[in-house]
């Protein structure tokens, strides 16, 4: 079986997006929450086993592991109806149970401590797969056990399985609210260092995004941690579909990634979403909409759809490196080329001077068992200069925290910090320079670039 | 028409062979439609008779073939009038009809001192090849007739009896009795006596036959000296009755055993208004015997019948003359009877004779197009069984073979009202031939007869309606008993790539396996893993992953393509001669095969699976560029992590170009060629398409197509991929 991955969550967020996600899963594939296969879903053609391996009584088993270093979102899965799914083996609560508390240096430090009983697991999964293709770690950056223990279990993934694809659906703070966690701007930055060296293709979800589209598309107010996991679970499963519905093409996660991702740094990828409904709204009069391939493709290039703030690109230099939409649904493939054509013609992209500038597209089936109000939905996948934007604001919260030495009485107290506080200055440089990277290749010298000239 | 030309070419002395004129005759796009007018034709005939050896004979042979009305003659004359006194083109003509590897090197230029040899040759070659075909005919045909042929014995009643005969005696009869110092009067009553013999075939006692020199010729009379000269000329426009009756009798004593169920019925119609004949003859008599006939008044009677017998004769000999059988007899008949629009009585006749001849051959077809049987003892019929009886010699594509070449055509046995109507004739019954070898009875829908009538409607609809439910029966019997779109999924799932999991699966499992070299790879061991590959992935489903095999082909996809286009400029030499250098590799070896079973191998036959392994290889190797680029992404990543990343750039930006074409490149294929041309198949399959046989090369049509156009071009994208991907590693 190729392209298996294995599924990590970390962390409150981790885990509650994680949950969602393989609710989804089972839904979309005909799974109960106890794992077993329903019946009008036996002779489908989708291939589970990317994401579910057999037990030996055919019921399906998620390849997920689940960590944390606080009970509370674990138990809660654990008592929902899809506590049965699991593994059990594979769910691992600190034993000291007392959490991170939103310190990365603690989590990293847990990490550290748990680092022989949680890679047992990894690797005990790893081995039980014929043809591991990569791992996907779900966490925030923002919090302690996913920024701080994600941060600590990417590092070694990268060295322990060093050909095997690291992707991570990974958490951005809410920038626009005053958060309650006042050291959000080191965990974030600390965590970014390890994303920009270590994973192999970040998909960005901001929260300030997702809360602004949740009130703004959805119409809901106050939207709950569960609604914006959904959105979230959508992005995750619609992103996997062409692994798990197979086609002519894009049958691997590595065929679908490589494409986007030009050079290795580049790999902080924004996503959208388009038609949007929410749960709610299926149950009031539902919005007849149009949805035509043109339809969908042209809403994806919206700024407002992407599940991204990014602050308004006011010199007009930044750009996509590149562009991969999966559609799903009715689709004729004559359309896909003519709304190319039109998103061409109307410059409604515009693409990196040095690289191929096109939209890739990827087809893929729906899945049978879940209602579509929608003929036709799409993902888009998308590698944009812009996003430095964002690395930028975290930048400058991380500067003013710095500046006035705020709050790092905490991090002095893990052994990583008790020296010196060289991590941080080392974790600005390596955002710093990836800021200047992604503006540098919205310019056509990206290619060209020469150590000597350009060094400061 | 063979033998026209044999004819011709004997008279000619010339040294050209039968065959390769044919040839080049049914090779010729003016054949058919040229119109010489008759005094052209003649002027050629007497200038080749100049040319001709013996130009006496060309001369007489070529009248003796124009009173036969042979078919084409004008166009084989002009023909030869060319070839012969037209130097150049004859030069061109002939290594055009020529069969090229008999002539061995033909880089060669021919020198004239090579034509000789070069005719020994082709002579050496063509009596060869005859005389397979004359064994293999007299074994066709001894196989055919019952072993009691050979014994049979014939009477040969008219030989030995001449008296048995209808027709006047062979030998002349002298005029023994004279009318010297009859009166008139007297004259008259035994004149119209005699008539009426002569009438009969049998030569009277003032009125005697001449013999005739050709079965067809008209006969001459000799009339008594003493007969007055009033009455011997009402007697003279009268004999011309006699003379065609003679030729009618002829024709039907001519007629023999082996002559065909086609002529047997044409005669025995004929006997039947003989009868009619006969019966006014006697009537005759008895009015002679009254002595109420008068010769004005046998004039006045006979006169209608002359008209008629005159038709008649002239029908008999145009079909005597040039010996016609079969279905070249109804359509003199068919011709005769559609010219006598104008003449009511006339037409209703060859109306008749018509009718009753195509009932044996009608039969035929009926049995052919409801049945898929064909009786034929006699090879009348237009299409010909050419069954090979030993099950060991079925040759490797069979199936192909059976819908191609088991039933043939045979141009001249079509009579000309069925003309346009030999296409779907000929797949009719081959439809239900098919039906009936998968062990399914066909049940007879059709009672009414066919029947031949001058408005082609009548038997056309007939014959359209039997096409219609054999096509309609095949298409239901591949589609709903033997799953023909179950296969046609199966081939998609494969040999298309839809079933992309199997295929990223299958190419993991044999990566190894297939970079070795040819002569290295183990087929068991890729056999093996292919099975592997099908029972794990989503493919498990495919009723057919079982009749799916591993083919290792000793050339590349290149390599075919070329063979196929076979473009012979200094280009494309490159590529023909780099190809030999470096071994293959088994990427570029490797294909699908498929077995398939009787009766969907008809449609999915060699031909087909070989036009699909085409695109199979084509993708595949895309799919193996797209992998190899993935693959330097994954070793390219760890780069990330050290300072100078950025230096590698340029190279990162080249993959990523490379990538991106490919990908694209294969979206293009399968997304927006073999998709599209996938769901139309689909939907004309469900529209219940009754033609089955071009089902065949519709599917893999396009997508041939497709490839041979993009192929020159990505073989040089090939090529760069190849180097920088190797480069890189």
């Amino acid at each position: 079986m190729p392209s298996e991955m294995i599924t990590l969550q970390l962390g409150q967020c981790g885990n509650q997006i994680g949950f969602e996600f393989w609710k989804q899963l089972c839904i979309e594939h005909g799974i109960s929450p106890e794992g077993i296969l329903e019946e009008y879903a036996s002779a489908g053609s989708d291939r589970k086993d990317v994401f579910f391996y057999q037990a030996d009584d055919d019921h399906y088993i998620p390849r997920a592991v689940l960590l944390d270093l606080e009970p509370r979102v674990i138990h809660t899965i654990m008592n929902s109806p899809y506590a049965k799914l699991y593994n059990p083996e594979n769910v691992y609560l600190s034993k000291h149970g007392g959490g991170a508390g939103n310190n990365w240096a603690s989590g990293y430090a847990q990490g550290e401590k748990l680092n022989e009983e949680v890679f047992d697991i990894i690797n005990r999964e790893a081995d039980g797969s014929d043809n591991l293709e990569g791992f996907v770690l779900c966490h925030s950056i923002a919090g302690g056990t996913g920024s701080g223990m994600g941060s600590y279990i990417l590092e070694h993934l990268s060295d322990r399985f060093p050909k095997k694809l690291v992707q991570t659906y990974s958490v951005f703070p809410n920038l626009d609210e005053i958060s309650d966690v006042v050291v959000q701007p080191y965990n974030s930055l600390l965590t970014l260092k390890r994303l920009t060296e270590s994973a192999d293709c970040v998909m960005v979800l901001d929260n300030t995004a997702l809360n602004r589209i949740a009130s703004d598309r959805l119409h809901i107010q106050n939207p709950s941690f569960a609604q914006i996991n959904t959105l979230v679970s959508t992005i995750m499963s619609a992103s996997t579909a062409t692994l798990r519905y197979p086609s002519y093409m894009n049958n691997d996660l590595i065929s679908l990634v490589a494409p986007l991702i030009p050079t290795p740094r580049l790999h902080f990828l924004m996503t959208g979403y388009t038609p949007l409904t929410a749960d709610h709204e299926l149950n009031t009069a539902p919005k007849i909409r149009k949805t035509t391939v043109l339809d969908v493709m042209q809403r994806l290039l919206q700024p407002k759809n992407m599940m991204v703030s990014l602050s308004p690109d006011r010199t007009n230099q930044h750009c996509y490196i590149s562009i991969l939409n999966i559609i799903q649904g009715e689709v004729d493939p004559s359309q896909v080329h003519k709304s190319l054509q039109r998103i061409r013609e109307r410059k409604l992209a515009s693409f990196i001077p040095w690289g191929p500038a096109s939209i890739q597209v990827a087809l893929s089936r729906r899945s049978p068992y879940v209602h579509a109000s929608h003929k036709v939905s799409g993902l888009l996948l998308a590698n944009h200069t812009n996003i430095s934007s964002l690395f930028d604001r975290c930048l400058q919260q991380f500067d003013k925290l710095r500046k006035r030495e705020a709050f790092l009485e905490v991090f002095r107290k893990e052994p990583m910090f008790k020296e010196s506080l060289e991590e941080f200055d080392e974790s600005r440089g390596v955002v710093d320079d990836l800021v200047q990277e992604y503006q540098a290749a919205a310019t056509p010298d990206y290619v060209h670039w020469n150590p000597e000239s350009n060094q400061i | 028409m063979q033998s026209t030309i044999k004819e011709l070419l004997d008279a000619l002395g010339c040294t050209l062979e039968v065959d390769t004129l044919l040839d080049y005759i049914q090779n010729d796009p003016n054949y058919g439609n040229s119109n010489f007018s008759s005094k052209q034709v003649n002027e050629y005939a007497q200038r080749l008779a100049l040319k001709a050896s013996n130009s006496k004979t060309f001369l007489k042979k070529y009248e003796d073939l124009k009173s036969k009305n042979t078919d084409n003659l004008s166009y084989i004359i002009a023909l030869f009038y060319k070839l012969v006194c037209d130097d150049k083109k004859s030069k061109i003509s002939k290594p055009k009809v020529a069969p090229k590897p008999i002539l061995g090197d033909n880089k060669h230029q021919i020198t004239k001192e090579d034509l000789p040899q070069i005719k020994d040759k082709l002579l050496k070659a063509v009596d060869e090849s005859k005389k397979l075909v004359m064994k293999s005919f007299e074994e066709k045909e001894s196989k055919m007739r019952p072993n009691w042929y050979s014994s049979l014995e014939l009477p040969n009643w008219q030989k030995d009896h001449p008296s048995m005969s209808w027709d006047f005696p062979k030998e002349p009869v002298p005029i023994i009795a004279s009318l010297a110092g009859v009166p008139v009067a007297s004259q008259e009553n035994i004149i119209i006596d005699d008539l009426l013999y002569v009438f009969s075939g049998i030569p009277g006692n003032y009125i005697v036959h001449q013999p005739v020199k050709d079965t067809f010729d008209a006969r001459a009379f000799l009339i008594s000296e003493d007969l007055d000269d009033a009455l011997k000329q009402i007697v003279q426009q009268m004999l011309p009755l006699a003379s065609n009756y003679s030729i009618v009798r002829r024709f039907i004593e001519n007629c023999n055993m082996w002559s065909g169920q086609v002529l047997h019925a044409l005669v025995a119609a004929i006997e039947i208004l003989l009868k009619d004949y006969y019966t006014m003859l006697a009537q005759l008599e008895t009015e002679a015997m009254s002595g109420n006939l008068t010769l004005q008044k046998l004039w006045y009677f006979v006169l209608p019948t002359m008209h008629t017998m005159q038709v008649l004769a002239s029908i008999v000999s145009n079909i005597g003359k040039s010996e016609l059988r079969g279905g070249a007899v109804l359509t003199v008949l068919h011709d005769k009877t559609s010219t006598l629009m104008g003449v009511a009585r006339v037409q209703e006749i060859s109306l008749f004779l018509t009718e009753r001849a195509c009932r044996p051959y009608l039969n035929i077809l009926d049995q052919w197009i409801h049945k898929g049987t064909i009786v034929d003892p006699f090879q009348e019929f237009m299409i010909e069984d050419n069954e090979l009886i030993n099950k060991e010699e079925l040759p490797v594509d069979y199936s192909a073979d059976y819908w191609e070449k088991r039933y043939s055509v045979q141009k001249d046995r079509i009579p000309e009202f069925l003309e346009k109507f030999t296409d779907i004739i000929l797949r009719t019954g081959k439809y239900l031939n098919v039906i009936s070898q998968c062990g399914n009875a066909i049940t007879k829908t059709n009672t009414e007869e066919i029947k031949y009538s001058l408005r082609e409607q009548n038997y056309g609809a007939i014959i359209q309606k039997a096409y219609a439910y054999a096509s309609k029966s095949l298409l239901e019997l591949l589609l709903k008993e033997y799953d023909l779109m179950g296969r046609l999924k199966s081939v998609k799932n494969y040999f298309l790539m839809s079933q992309g999991d199997f295929i990223v699966q299958f190419m993991d499992a044999t990566e190894q396996e297939l970079s070795k070299k040819i002569d290295d790879i183990i087929p068991s061991k890729l056999e093996s893993l292919l099975g592997l590959c099908s029972r794990l992935s989503a493919a498990s489903h495919d009723p057919y992953n079982e009749d799916m095999r591993v083919e290792l082909l000793p050339y590349d996809l290149q390599f075919q393509m070329f063979k196929i286009l076979s473009i012979e400029t200094e280009d494309e030499k490159d590529y023909k001669q780099n190809k030999d250098c470096p071994p293959l590799t088994g990427i570029e070896t490797f294909s699908f095969g498929m077995e398939v079973k009787w009766p969907v191998s008809l449609i999915l036959n060699h031909k087909a699976i070989a036009c699909y392994q085409m695109i199979f290889r084509h993708l595949f190797y895309c799919k193996h560029v797209e992998r190899l680029l993935c693959r330097v992404w994954l070793y390219n990543k760890v780069v990330k992590r050290f300072s100078e990343a950025r230096l590698y750039a340029d190279a990162f930006a080249l993959r990523q170009r490379m990538l991106s074409c490919i990908q694209h490149l294969q979206y293009y294929m399968c997304v927006e060629v073999i998709e599209p041309s996938w769901c139309q198949l689909i939907q004309s399959l469900d529209k219940m398409n009754k033609n089955v046989s071009n089902m065949q090369f519709r599917i893999p049509y396009s997508y041939l197509v497709l490839t041979e156009i993009r192929s020159p071009v990505e073989d040089n994208v090939y090529n760069v991929f190849k180097d920088n991907t190797e480069g890189r590693y």
